[in-house]
């Protein structure tokens, strides 16, 4: 069992304080959820993280510290807001290019990906390119999982197959996941915190949002 | 990691190459000497920058696998100059 640990991270940009002394440490197996406003600094902790973005921190992963985690191969992996797979890959290439020949085959033997495994990511739809980034990094040999937003721009069905496959990925991995979505990010996590005013906020269930602004009450 | 540094140094090729013909093609008569050193040198600078502008997101797809930036920029600058000085003495050996 891995076991990563996140402290003392403070970012400012310019004059504004975006992070102040956020802690949190979570273990492979566990799936952990992020929520908070739009601007709160969720995407910001996730780059500070994965080592993409410079701050005030300290990261540590099974008691060794990292500056930068993402330079340690099969270590971390992050999925950002925005697509990352480059468009002029196939589906299939993708997967060759990350996963080998032999478990690619597999990989691509799903679903939703097979009948699109020819084709240039470029050409699929958001869902379907959200899906694929999603399922790679969680078959990539990385113990710590960063995603952000993974139910963003993804109808009902596709945000119900990726939590299938986040699900079934977890006992493996540590997964870091923040989305808008509270309610689904709330059904597939063991522990689940609000960034509010820079600082982490534990949260146990609807209550505590309403209590801390993030939805109405009632 | 070697075949995704090749992937990324193939996604630059089109630029680096579109860039560097048309100034060969401009200067004509230096034609053998202005197209791998443009390879070598402007064309891959101006091919990495353009990705640092408008595919930014991409590098996420080598970083994942625990590539840096420096890395890919380093890789590419390499190949482009066995590249260009291949290319530099075939035409050269052609041309004169």
């Amino acid at each position: 069992m891995s076991h990563i640990e996140v402290d003392s991270v403070q970012k400012h940009f310019d004059e504004r304080s975006i992070l102040t002394d956020i802690y949190l440490q979570w273990r492979t197996g566990e799936v952990i959820g992020l929520l908070g406003r739009n601007g709160s600094g969720k995407s910001t902790l996730m780059q500070i993280i994965f080592g993409t973005l410079d701050a005030q921190k300290f990261i540590r992963i099974d008691g060794k510290v990292y500056e930068t985690p993402y330079k340690t191969k099969d270590l971390i992996a992050y999925l950002p807001q925005h697509d990352f797979v480059p468009k002029h890959l196939s589906v299939k290439q993708a997967a060759r290019l990350y996963l080998g020949k032999t478990k690619a085959e597999r990989f691509l033997d799903d679903v939703i990906l097979k009948p699109l495994s020819g084709n240039k990511t470029g050409a699929l739809s958001g869902g379907e390119v959200r899906y694929l980034e999603i399922k790679l990094l969680l078959n990539t040999p990385s113990k710590f999982i960063l995603l952000d937003e993974p139910f963003s721009g993804v109808s009902p069905v596709m945000v119900e197959e990726i939590q299938k496959l986040i699900l079934e990925k977890s006992p493996e991995k540590g997964i870091l996941l923040s989305d808008h979505d509270y309610r689904n990010v709330l059904k597939i996590t063991n522990r689940c915190f609000l960034i509010y005013q820079g600082s982490m906020k534990q949260i146990s269930g609807k209550a505590d949002l309403v209590r801390w602004g993030y939805i109405l009450g009632g | 990691m070697i075949r995704l540094l090749f992937t990324f140094y193939r996604s630059t090729l089109s630029l680096n190459w579109g860039f560097s013909l048309a100034c060969a093609i401009l200067v004509f008569v230096q034609f053998p000497k202005v197209l791998p050193i443009s390879l070598m040198t402007a064309g891959s600078l101006l091919s990495f920058y353009y990705k640092n502008l408008s595919r930014k997101g991409d590098y996420f797809f080598y970083y994942n696998r625990g590539i840096s930036k420096t890395q890919l920029f380093f890789f590419t600058i390499l190949m482009n100059g066995l590249v260009g000085a291949m290319l530099y003495r075939l035409l050269n050996h052609v041309a004169y």
